[in-house]
């Protein structure tokens, strides 16, 4: 699998879950009308009717990403009628009323929580949410602000009432990452880069390494306090120093002007571990 | 007839669970928008039953449980959930939850969960 077709297997995961959660609250008014990978997530918005609602939702538990629901304000009037058991009235232009907005926010609620399992089904781990926020936007360019412009997404589209809405999933690079290792995506040079960028942020244990000795574990436990233990470097050779396991370069021991010790890189990239050296003690 | 605490952020929510509880001719004596609402009414009113929602602000509905069952271990306490959030439902019946019905629910299913909490 490569990554194009993770990200569509994702769409349509999630746009399943959307359709079942919508079409619980409006029983034979839902239709799913494809998925797709966008390459910048400003798209998001084409063919959106406003004024709309856009419910928003991120992950918690250190997942980033998130969901939005794009949706015009005449289909979500609609829902929550549904919702109550009643038909929408006729006069559309009017305000949605306290009572509606409550009955849309608990409907994003429940569409997103539904898409959100979908992901975790997905990414083989749970997925938990915040608080959907859902909010009204009325002009096209409140709309398109609404939506990151980096990053790349997917769309899933539906028809709703007849109206078109849309369910986004918002794949920044660390959510790309966790995709492609849930899904064993084959790595590329190309598919390498947001997983490059995702690990640019994790932090490293660095460490030195003055010099090695090895005895048994009986003298070891036996060693008096003041004993003098010879590493196996002389007191000019280089030291090591390695990045988690990894042997990263060599340089020398110096003092700086705060009376800190530091270490002068003098060559860099050997690239061994540590686990597989024959001086590990 | 049971007397009743409803406690879901949405007010809408709050609204379907007390038409179909009244309609069952029970009494929704207090209603809470959070889980530190609800735990305030909760000691205020010791209601015979509670329907607590499990995703709200401020505090969510197993934090709120869990300080429920702790002023009365004999609560009834019944959760109402979104699909997909069975672990927070199981852990919520390990923390003493009577029952649990799932959005969208239908008014019958709510009545049922109240009739079966209180025998």
């Amino acid at each position: 699998m490569n990554t194009e077709q993770a990200l569509l297997t994702l769409a349509s995961t999630t746009s399943d879950a959307v359709r079942d959660a919508l079409g619980a609250l409006a029983p034979g008014e839902v239709l799913q009308r494809g998925t797709r990978v966008n390459s910048a997530a400003a798209r998001a918005t084409d063919e959106i009717a406003v004024p709309a609602v856009v419910a928003s939702i991120s992950y918690v538990d250190g997942i980033e990403g998130g969901n939005l629901l794009l949706m015009p304000v005449a289909a979500a009037r609609r829902l929550a009628a549904a919702m109550a058991g009643q038909t929408a009235p006729e006069d559309s232009d009017a305000d949605l009323t306290e009572m509606e907005l409550s009955a849309i926010g608990e409907a994003m609620n429940q569409v997103m929580s539904s898409a959100s399992t979908a992901t975790g089904s997905v990414l083989r781990q749970s997925v938990e949410i915040a608080a959907p926020e859902t909010t009204v936007v009325a002009t096209q360019q409140a709309l398109d602000d609404a939506v990151p412009e980096e990053g790349q997404a997917t769309s899933a589209d539906f028809s709703l009432f007849g109206l078109d809405c849309r369910f986004v999933h918002l794949v920044p690079a660390a959510f790309l990452a966790l995709l492609q290792d849930a899904l064993e995506v084959e790595p590329t040079d190309d598919l390498q880069e947001p997983l490059r960028e995702a690990m640019l942020d994790v932090d490293v244990r660095v460490w030195a390494e003055l010099g090695r000795a090895r005895m048994s574990s009986q003298r070891a436990v036996a060693l008096p306090r003041g004993a003098v233990v010879e590493l196996d470097r002389e007191a000019d050779d280089a030291i090591d120093l390695y990045v988690d396991g990894l042997h990263f370069a060599t340089g020398r021991l110096v003092v700086t002007d705060e009376g800190e010790l530091a270490v002068r890189l003098e060559s860099v990239g050997h690239g061994v571990d540590i686990t597989d050296s024959e001086e590990a003690a | 007839m049971a007397r009743v605490l409803v406690v879901d952020d949405a007010a809408f929510m709050r609204k379907m669970v007390t038409d179909a509880l009244t309609k069952g001719g029970h009494e929704v004596i207090g209603e809470a928008c959070n889980g530190i609402e609800a735990v305030e009414r909760f000691r205020e009113l010791r209601p015979e039953v509670t329907t607590l929602d499990i995703t709200m602000p401020e505090k969510d509905g197993l934090a709120a449980l869990q300080e429920i069952i702790g002023l009365d271990p004999s609560a009834r306490v019944i959760m109402c959930s979104a699909l997909g959030q069975e672990s927070k439902v199981l852990e919520s019946i390990k923390i003493g939850a009577k029952d649990f019905i799932v959005k969208p629910f239908k008014a019958e299913r709510v009545l049922g969960a109240v009739d079966k909490a209180l025998t």
